[in-house]
């Protein structure tokens, strides 16, 4: 938790140090067309003629007080602007990393399991390729192939951008509770968009966990080949129990702990991939929008999204630390 | 005595096994036909210097060598039936109930991340049919409602959540019987959080808990500290007056032999060199290396400079000497062992001995 306070500290530094000091902060708040005149009135009113120190100690204050500075390429305030696109952001994360658990862990048991022969060269060879993939070249692909040649050959084929299809939902509106598309069209009980989000997330999803798949299953066999052959299991074979039991009640939940770690490595590895995939499948997330920003020269917007991606990344850590003490009775806090 | 008497009354008969490990510089020979059996009722004593297979052939018995191991030859028996010619389904049934096997390290052999209770009620809960009796005997009932009576199979069958009742029970005898002071609390307790000399009760406890007819044993004092090798050796001595069964106690330890077994068979290199019940071993070892072994033995009443060693080291198992393995070692040496393996011979008294000094000396 100490940590968690200190990290986020060190983020804000940092991205006030690259974008206010650094840098000239007046070119932030200027275009081309600004009046010269105008200037002085900037200046005086983000108070830049301040020492940084108390500039920056301003720009924390307000942060706690919930303001994260004013967006200029969104006319909002960035975080009105981030809160509405957070969603999106993180349902296809959400289902990028459950699909990758849930098809990375069994893989890498398998793999691990049937060591050296078919099915563990098959998904070492996929998991290769998923770490070697780039993110963005394979969004490419994945739409040539599902998208274009299926459509060509008159196949069914999948969407290859955007959320949801508009048309459709102005004949079936979709209600907004939790901003999850997919939760909110059940819970409605609108089963056409339904089908619809989850047509619009399989592509994305897929192009955003490949990379982690690849790291889940590698590490899932590794580390599962390691415990197999520890003591304990020569002892759990003595008993005579199945070997079913051996694998999935003595060696699955020591062989979670190192994977575990990978996993939650692998959920910051996902909001890296955001951008890209976002802007390759023109995901309407908080990864855009910081490409945007970028382009744009929006520093508060850029300032907040890095922000936000250090607080997630500090509660994945979290998360994995009090998953250890769960799984391994010797580490307690 | 004869041979058929001796067969009559044995449990478990090794019969000529070899085996080899394929490593990437050669075929180990590690077992080079092993023979010796164990009788109903008896402990007797594996010993032998490290690597000369003495743990090879507990695993061989129990059927849980590693992958590169191949048997080549040889059967084992226990009680009539081959336990090398079982399919992985029915040796994993012989280990479930009747051969049950302690390792050296208790630190390594425990399931860091399940407690002692997860890991000895789960030895109980294989066999359903032996929980239906004892919950019947004991009358132990859970509440009412929660209990599904199974009639559909003929073996007597309780609902799950009373087996783990009844196996949590027996858990608890099991543990007051290896002489663990609370074992409620053990029960709930993680390996870590056990001293060694706990975790190795834990690990006997494990054992009697399948109610083995034979027990074997594997340098079970090796890791510990020598007040708790003494508790544990005590402990088995008085776990053998209890139980009917039969122990094999694989050592490098004489005086464990001494205190603990019936019988001892001395191994070197892969091969049973000399068999004899202990008192005779002791008294007139034949074998020029158990004659070794014997003045390895430090005694506090013989002054010594030196303790006396045998020369040499243990051969290469991938290159074994030719004829008798011991050989190259052997003060007693002549032509015929360089160049053939003797045979087990009774030398009288239930002892026998693989050494052409005394084929010799009855031809």
């Amino acid at each position: 938790m100490f940590l968690l306070v200190f990290v986020l500290i060190g983020v804000t530094m940092i991205t006030f140090f690259l974008s206010q000091v650094l840098l000239d902060p007046l070119a932030l708040y200027m275009t081309e067309r600004t009046r010269e005149d105008a200037i002085p009135a900037i200046i005086a009113y983000y108070h830049l003629n301040d020492p940084w120190p108390i500039r920056y100690v301003t720009y924390v204050w307000n942060l706690l007080q919930g303001d994260w500075g004013y967006s200029r390429s969104l006319s909002q305030p960035v975080l009105v602007g981030m809160a509405a696109r957070f969603p999106a952001t993180m349902e296809l994360a959400t289902i990028a990393i459950i699909w990758t658990l849930v098809a990375g862990i069994p893989f890498g048991i398998i793999s691990a399991l049937k060591n050296n022969k078919l099915p563990d060269h098959v998904s070492r060879l996929v998991a290769l390729t998923g770490v070697s993939t780039p993110v963005f070249w394979l969004g490419l692909i994945l739409q040539l192939v599902f998208f274009y040649y299926f459509y060509l050959l008159g196949l069914p084929h999948l969407p290859s951008s955007g959320r949801y299809d508009t048309t459709l939902e102005i004949k079936n509106p979709v209600q907004q509770i939790t901003g999850f598309m997919v939760l909110d069209t059940l819970l409605t009980g609108n089963l056409v968009m339904f089908q619809d989000v989850l047509a619009h997330l399989v592509l994305p999803s897929f192009a955003l966990g490949f990379i982690s798949l690849g790291v889940i299953m590698r590490i899932m066999r590794s580390s599962m080949l390691e415990v197999l052959r520890q003591d304990y299991i020569i002892l759990a074979r003595s008993k005579g129990l199945s070997e079913r039991v051996v694998i999935y009640r003595h060696a699955l939940k020591n062989a979670m702990i190192p994977t575990v770690t990978i996993a939650g490595l692998a959920v910051a590895g996902l909001l890296g991939g955001a951008p890209l995939t976002e802007t390759v499948f023109a995901w309407p997330g908080m990864g855009r929008l910081a490409v945007n920003a970028i382009g744009r020269n929006d520093a508060p917007l850029i300032m907040g999204f890095t922000l936000i991606a250090a607080l997630i990344l500090v509660s994945a850590n979290l998360i994995v630390d009090i998953l250890y003490a769960y799984l391994d009775p010797r580490i307690k806090y | 005595m004869s041979s058929a008497t001796e067969k009559n009354d044995a449990l478990l008969q090794v019969n000529n096994v070899r085996l080899d490990f394929h490593t990437y510089a050669g075929e180990v020979k590690a077992l080079d036909g092993v023979t010796f059996l164990v009788k109903k009722g008896e402990a007797l004593g594996l010993v032998g210097e490290s690597g000369c297979g003495k743990s090879v052939t507990a695993l061989t018995i129990v059927g849980l060598l590693p992958e590169n191991a191949s048997v080549t030859e040889g059967e084992i028996l226990l009680a009539g039936e081959n336990l090398l010619a079982m399919t992985h389904d029915q040796i994993r049934k012989v280990r479930a109930n009747k051969i049950a096997m302690v390792f050296q390290d208790p630190t390594t052999f425990l399931n860091p991340v399940l407690t002692i209770g997860e890991q000895l009620e789960e030895v109980f809960l294989l066999n359903s049919e032996r929980l239906a009796n004892v919950a019947a005997e004991r009358k132990i009932e859970v509440e009412a409602g929660k209990e599904e009576q199974d009639t559909s199979g003929a073996a007597p069958k309780l609902a799950r959540s009373r087996q783990k009742k009844v196996a949590k029970a027996l858990s608890i005898d099991v543990l007051s019987q290896v002489r663990l002071a609370d074992p409620e609390r053990t029960l709930k307790q993680y390996p870590h959080e056990l001293s060694g000399g706990m975790r190795q009760r834990c690990m006997i406890a494990m054992a009697l808990a399948r109610n083995p007819v034979l027990f074997i044993a594997d340098e079970i004092t090796t890791a510990l500290d020598v007040t708790i090798q003494a508790q544990i050796l005590e402990l088995l001595r008085e776990l053998k007056r209890q139980l009917s069964g039969s122990t094999l106690l694989i050592t490098h330890d004489l005086g464990v032999v001494a205190e603990l077994c019936d019988r001892v068979a001395v191994m070197y290199a892969g091969n049973i060199i000399e068999l004899a019940d202990v008192k005779e071993l002791f008294a007139n070892p034949l074998h020029p290396y158990t004659q070794g072994l014997m003045r390895a033995i430090p005694m506090i009443d013989r002054r010594m400079e030196r303790l006396e060693t045998i020369p040499g080291s243990v051969p290469d198992l991938i290159y074994p000497p030719s004829g008798c393995r011991f050989h190259p070692r052997c003060p007693f040496a002549f032509e015929k062992c360089k160049l053939e393996k003797p045979e087990l011979l009774h030398v009288g008294k239930g002892h026998t001995v693989a050494c052409h000094l005394y084929g010799e000396g009855k031809a």
